[in-house]
């Protein structure tokens, strides 16, 4: 259901403010970090926006499980929306690391564990968006859909552990990393806002998506309908011709 | 402030990565609405023509 626009308003603002919140604490409220300096404040968007592709990404992986149990297209459409936001938000994670990188390692960018599994896990959710536009039938293209969506979330595990499994050059985990790993306090406060803040965000833009999806079945009921009309018409002419 | 730059680089990408998506998401809404509109219209032309009672259900996703 379509929640009454005045709501969908005070909502936006909200994720708006939150933002501007997360931002100005990002930048000026966060401690600076002994040994990287400035440079590290790119974490508070770095992470946490990895974190709700990851979160968008499970979205798509449990829409796709129900749909291939119940065959209701709202799942399909929540698959898709998600999909796509969890892209934009992985593309955020891919844009920012190294831009980090570049000043701390002295590269842009290197094949390690964590990088190449991040940049295989943009492709696989670009190939299952692609994938969606070259079918025509509804059905078909939401049951190989939900198959390859199922498929490609097994790379979010392997993200979320490479640098657990294997030594790379990404830095080891600083949240729930184990002994000698941890944050700042202060910098927790900082993380956590930046976080729910992007999680708000991930929200209005699944749900404008979603509304999206709603639009586009819309339009292909209405289209049936049209044509339902048009082959009446049709036959009702050529009744009439053979009289 | 070291690496002013970079930081400055960076947060202005993740604000126009999401403002850009807000957009083409809009603008698709937008797009869509029309369309639907468009429809409607065209369906309850026909209806008026045909003496018909208007849209049927079932048709989902076809």
């Amino acid at each position: 259901m379509v929640s009454p626009p005045k709501i969908r308003w005070l909502e936006t603002l909200l994720v708006a403010l939150l933002l501007a919140v997360a931002g100005y604490a990002a930048f000026f409220l966060a401690p600076t970090e002994r040994t990287m300096g400035a440079i590290q404040r790119i974490f508070y968007f770095h992470v946490p926006s990895a974190w709700t592709g990851f979160v968008a990404f499970f979205i798509v992986f449990v829409a796709n499980i129900a749909y291939l149990l119940q065959r209701k297209p709202k799942w399909d459409w929540l698959a898709v929306s998600s999909a796509e936001v969890g892209l934009a938000f992985t593309t955020v994670v891919l844009v920012t690391g190294p831009i980090w990188a570049k000043p701390v390692w002295g590269v842009w960018w290197t094949w390690d564990a964590r990088l190449t599994s991040t940049f295989v896990l943009w492709l696989l959710y670009v190939a299952y968006l692609l994938l969606r536009n070259l079918m025509v039938d509804p059905e078909r293209r939401a049951t190989i859909s939900a198959v390859f969506g199922i498929f490609a979330f097994l790379d979010v595990p392997i993200v979320y552990m490479s640098i657990r499994w294997w030594r790379t050059q990404h830095p080891q985990p600083v949240i729930a990393g184990g002994e000698g790993s941890g944050l700042d306090a202060a910098m927790w406060r900082v993380f956590l806002v930046c976080l729910v803040a992007l999680l708000g965000l991930m929200i209005l833009l699944i749900r404008s998506r979603l509304d999206l999806e709603k639009l586009r079945y819309e339009v292909g009921e209405l289209s049936y309908e049209i044509e339902n009309r048009a082959a009446e018409v049709r036959v009702r002419g050529r009744g009439g011709a053979g009289r | 402030m070291k690496n002013f730059e970079s930081i400055f680089a960076a947060y202005i990408l993740v604000w126009a990565i999401f403002f850009v998506y807000s957009i083409t998401v809009a603008r698709r809404l937008a797009e869509v609405r029309e369309e639907v509109k468009a429809l409607k219209a065209a369906v309850m032309g026909g209806s008026k023509e045909d003496g018909s009672t208007g849209l049927t259900t079932g048709s989902a996703g076809r």
